[in-house]
């Protein structure tokens, strides 16, 4: 797929919001400009979303009960109750509330 | 050559770094000579045999100078690769350019080697164009320009070319070309409205999988796989059709044939590849094919494709290919069965026909991944691959159970009716993939959802010794059985919880103690098949409480059992001893285990304080291991449902009465076993295990709503909390005692008693201040406490203001902190401070007085503004909340607040804050809503000096 330009959520993960912090640090400090902290982001976006793609094997499965579902503005999202999740290594973890939010991986526009 | 090629490089590096200048209109001029001098040095380099035979990466660099002139100036040079095919057929820089249709003349004047040149432009100016900024308006400009000059020239030049009966080099460079402007026109029409006619092109690249030349068949193979994969929207009806008769008919089988024959096994999987991104374009038509019978040679094809012969991943990969595509067809003919239903409206009995062409279909698809989910056989080289492989039968697993709502019963009962064949004829090697696979298939099953018919060829396998089988079978080739057929019996609680299932439990348990018992490979996966056996059909499984217990009197005596084993293990007893119901058997029960663990723990007590230090390190072990175990009969002794139903009113009516007049003592029992293990051993005391293990064991009782084993009154916990705090030399333990006081707040807070509670937090909090303040845990934890306090009954907090003012102290202190979890806690803190939901009319009052009538509510938004101003953009969230929630609650205070604040914050600074009086007015209208984020972070941004980055 060649995407045009990649999401940008994974920016609010544990390490995207370090890499910001320290981005801004860098720029604070002046040592670098704005320009290329922007273009790092945009780097992390697309190594973050084609690694987690092609490099990341683990699946996992989970039962509860649907609470809430919705479709809107192209991005879908389940809010499932007392869930039961099983990782690849039979591993399971109970919750009371999940929610997933799933995003298109093609944009609009592509097919 | 490195030579020119630092050259080339440093146009690139100047280019870089002065083309925003130079592409301004009023050097035009300046930029035409730059233009003029680099076509110059590219036809010098052409002109070189030894560039030309060694060199093409100092060209290539040359002709991505080139592109990334045309970008820039775009607008004035619209045509680049026609200027260099002119230049390169006059063999000088000339500003005229030549038509379109004049290019196959020229073509035919020219050596391969120029061509090659020319073709590399074509392909080198689509990926720079790729990898141009995003959208913006002179993007969508350019694009424009290219799709009326450029495209045309690039087109005209590879149809043009392929006219002249070219080399192989020069086949894959076009085939390279073809997939870069694939991939620029999909980004084209993204970015702007322009639409690629790409057909003609695609239509060669197809005609090129039939070419003699097998390597470049199957480059064109990998283009056309690229290109489906990148925007399947290029192929129209006619181009898909063609691929269709190519990839099912002649040509396809040959290619197979071919490959085969050489036994070149990826060359298959390409080929495998571009059939399932072809067929993925439209799963619908595929579905639909089935229905007729002349199609039926396209589903043999895929059949027999999946089932390419080899062990998967060390010497196949077409059927793992395959694996994914058949996952998204089942899924697909699930989903779209209305659809389906629709379309075949018109037919009678159309979709019942396609329902049993799709079963058939699948029934083949599943035979022939039962026979690839065989283990292969433990050679050396099978650990290089096992994790892989591990991988692809867990693909296998999902794909069967993707299929099973399609195939149904007969999926399941076929695999069941293999085991049952395979013990029959000694053929063991097939029980493992059909275990497996049925464990796949049924893991989920829910209450009620099991045929008869399932149960019955269940029962059967068991009947006919398949666990005796299993266990005799358990070394060498078969290994894998036994940790399958675990993994089976721990999911299938399905089948126990039906009387013919309960009937074979002896049989399984027994199964599962000798898996545990007899090697160590399988403890930790039959302990926990066995735990959780037992807390799933505890009602089932009374009548063997008794012998239980000398398993359990191993497990406690036994110091060499892994301790997750003997707490598991100890958690089954608890829960078959909870599902009698009946207290006075419980307490027995209960009695004679903590008896156990009690005379257990103090003979290992006893030799604590003389044995030498790897002695005393296995004894903690074994004695952490202990006092876990008695946590974990808690967890056990837990209700599993609400009481509503579970118990008889008189059933209900006698729990009380025993567990409030405790007869066998077994509360204080345990306080005595609590008391041994955390207070009056020094190696123990401090302990961070032991504590928290008799934490979680005060906590098992906290939720439950009967009287209970566990079930011990506020007043004890509180005592238990002081007590084991004042003994603390060191402060690592005091979390887990903030957090027991936690969960006694939330589930006492209505019956609470006031005095013990603030005696308890004046020994945890009020005194150990100096030493909270210095361990960013210890402020997280306790800040969480009081937020608890906040939340469910604030006069718990605010009725002692003396606890109350050092508080509010200590809570602006920590504004400042760098700790991301103190800062959480604080928003959570200040905003249940402000907002006080939960609070009384008195308690309303009082924290409204505190903000409008003392200088609470204005230190606490200076500090805020302080703190925020200098913490982390990832940190701003805290401190935005705070600020809404105060604009919200005290829309007129809050306006004197920051009109005051800003000031005051100004004399402290060194760059003052500009502008703050428009953010004070804007910040006020947002009446404290979601709008104010934005605002907060934007105005922060501007403090700081830092931009957004979305």
């Amino acid at each position: 797929m060649n995407a045009p330009t990649y999401y940008e959520f994974y920016r609010r993960s544990t390490i995207g919001t370090s890499l910001t912090d320290a981005l801004d640090a860098l720029i604070g400090e002046q040592r670098i400009q704005p320009q290329l902290a922007m273009k790092v982001l945009a780097n992390f976006d697309r190594v973050t979303s084609d690694n987690l793609r092609d490099s990341v094997k683990s699946k996992l499965t989970f039962k509860g009960h649907l609470h809430t579902y919705r479709f809107c503005d192209d991005v879908w999202t389940f809010v499932i109750k007392d869930v039961n999740i099983k990782f690849d290594d039979n591993e399971t973890v109970n919750v009371d509330k999940f929610k997933i939010v799933a995003c298109n991986s093609k944009k609009a526009g592509e097919v | 050559m490195n030579c020119k090629f630092f050259g080339a490089l440093t146009y690139t590096v100047n280019l870089n770094l002065h083309i925003g200048e130079l592409a301004k209109n009023e050097n035009e001029q300046q930029l035409n000579q730059i233009r003029i001098t680099l076509l110059d040095q590219v036809l010098q380099l052409i002109n070189d045999g030894a560039v030309l035979h060694s060199g093409m990466f100092v060209i290539k660099k040359m002709l991505s100078n080139l592109s990334l002139l045309f970008m820039n100036s775009s607008r004035t040079w619209t045509n680049p690769l026609l200027t260099l095919i002119n230049c390169v057929v006059l063999d000088r820089v000339s500003d005229s350019n030549i038509a379109n249709d004049q290019i196959d003349k020229a073509l035919s004047s020219l050596p391969f080697s120029k061509i090659y040149v020319l073709l590399i432009f074509a392909q080198i100016l689509a990926e720079e164009l790729v990898k141009k900024e995003a959208t913006n308006v002179s993007n969508v400009q350019t694009h424009n320009l290219v799709h009326e000059h450029l495209f045309p020239t690039v087109q005209k030049l590879m149809t043009s070319l392929l006219n002249l009966s070219p080399e192989r080099k020069l086949i894959d460079t076009w085939l390279d070309c073809l997939a870069s402007w694939v991939g620029y026109a999909s980004k084209a029409e993204f970015d702007s409205t322009e639409r690629y006619d790409l057909i003609g092109l695609l239509s060669i690249c197809i005609s090129l999988v039939t070419s003699t030349d097998y390597a470049i068949s199957q480059k064109a193979i990998e283009t056309l796989s690229e290109a489906l994969e990148t925007n399947a929207t290029f192929f129209n009806s006619q181009l898909k059709a063609d691929l269709l008769s190519m990839l099912f008919g002649e040509v396809g089988v040959q290619y197979v044939r071919y490959f085969s024959s050489q036994q070149d096994e990826k060359s298959v999987a390409d080929f495998a590849r571009l059939i399932i991104a072809f067929l993925d374009t439209d799963l619908n038509s595929l579905v639909l094919k089935l229905n007729n019978d002349e199609n039926a040679y396209i589903f043999d094809f895929l059949v027999v494709l999946t089932d390419y012969p080899g062990t998967p991943i060390e010497e196949e990969s077409v059927s793992r290919e395959f694996a994914d595509f058949w996952l998204r067809f089942a899924d697909y003919c699930i989903c779209e069965d209305t659809t389906l239903q629709t379309l075949l409206n018109d037919k009678p009995g159309g979709h019942e026909a396609l329902s049993e062409k799709i079963k058939a279909l699948f029934e083949r698809v599943t035979q022939i991944y039962w026979k690839k989910a065989h283990v292969p056989e433990d050679k050396e080289d099978f650990s290089q691959y096992k994790q892989e492989f591990a991988l692809y039968r867990r693909d296998i697993g999902d794909l069967f159970e993707s299929v099973y709502p399609l195939v149904k019963l007969p999926l399941i009962i076929n695999l069941l009716m293999t085991i049952e064949r395979s013990i029959q004829t000694g053929k063991l090697e097939d029980i493992e993939p059909s275990l497996y696979l049925v464990t796949c298939i049924s893991k989920d099953f829910g209450d009620g959802e099991v045929d008869p018919q399932l149960v019955q060829h269940l029962s059967a396998i068991l009947d006919a010794n398949l666990l005796p089988i299993v266990l005799q079978a358990k070394t060498g080739r078969f290994r894998y059985l036994v940790s399958t057929t675990i993994q089976f019996f721990s999911s299938a609680d399905w089948f126990y919880k039906i009387e013919a299932g309960t009937k074979y439990l002896p049989q399984i348990l027994s199964f599962l103690f000798d898996c545990m018992t007899n090697t160590n490979i399988y403890q930790l996966s039959s302990s926990k098949a066995i735990s959780s056996i037992c807390s799933q059909c505890r009602y089932s499984l009374i009548e063997f409480l008794p012998s239980f217990e000398t398993i359990i009197t191993e497990m406690i005596n036994n110091t060499t059992i892994d301790p997750v084993v003997r707490q598991r293990i100890i958690n089954a007893y608890a829960s078959i001893i909870e599902g009698v119901k009946d207290p006075v058997v419980q307490g027995e029960n209960l009695f004679k285990l903590f008896d156990l663990l009690d005379k257990k723990s103090l003979s290992v007590f006893a030799g604590l304080a003389t044995a030498n230090a790897e002695e005393r390190e296995k004894m903690v072990d074994y004695l952490t291991s202990l006092i876990s175990s008695v946590s974990a009969v808690g967890r056990g002794m837990q209700l599993p449902d609400e009481v509503e139903g579970y118990y008889t009113q008189d059933q209900e009516s006698k729990v009380r009465e025993y567990w409030t007049t405790d007869p066998l003592g077994i509360h204080s029992k345990l306080l005595t076993i609590i008391t041994n293990f955390t207070m009056t051993n020094e190696v123990l005391s401090e302990n961070y295990q032991i504590i928290e293990e008799a934490v979680n064991l005060f906590k098992c009782g906290l939720t439950e709503p009967l009287p209970g084993p566990f079930v011990f009154d506020c007043a004890t916990i509180l005592q238990f909390i002081v007590t084991k705090f004042n003994s603390l030399k060191k402060s690592h333990a005091y979390p887990l005692l903030y957090s027991l006081l936690n969960s006694v707040v939330t589930a006492h807070y209505r019956t609470l008693d006031l005095e013990a509670l603030h005696g308890a937090i004046n020994t945890i909090f009020l005194s150990k201040l100096p030493v909270i303040e210095d361990d960013p845990d210890l402020v997280q934890s306790s800040l969480n406490l009081f937020s608890t306090m906040l939340t469910t009954r604030p006069s718990l907090l605010l009725s002692n203001e003396k606890l109350l003012m050092t508080l509010l102290e200590f809570a602006f202190r920590h504004l400042g902190s760098n700790e991301r979890f103190v800062l959480k806690a604080l928003e959570k803190f200040w905003t249940r401070f402000i907002t006080l939901r939960k609070g009384d009319r008195q308690d309303t009052v009082m924290v409204k007085r505190l903000f409008n009538e003392t200088e609470l509510g204005y230190v606490l938004t200076f500090n805020v503004l302080k703190y925020m101003f200098a913490t982390q953009r990832s940190n701003l969230e805290t401190f935005i909340e705070i600020i809404k929630q105060l604009v919200a609650k005290y829309p007129l205070m809050m306006n004197k607040w920051l009109q005051e604040a800003f000031p005051k914050l100004n004399e402290e600074r060194e760059k003052k804050i500009q502008n703050w009086e428009i953010f004070v007015k804007k910040i006020m209208l947002t009446r404290g809503t979601r709008s104010a984020n934005d605002l907060i972070k934007d105005f922060w941004l501007e403090v700081n000096g830092l931009i957004n980055y979305n």
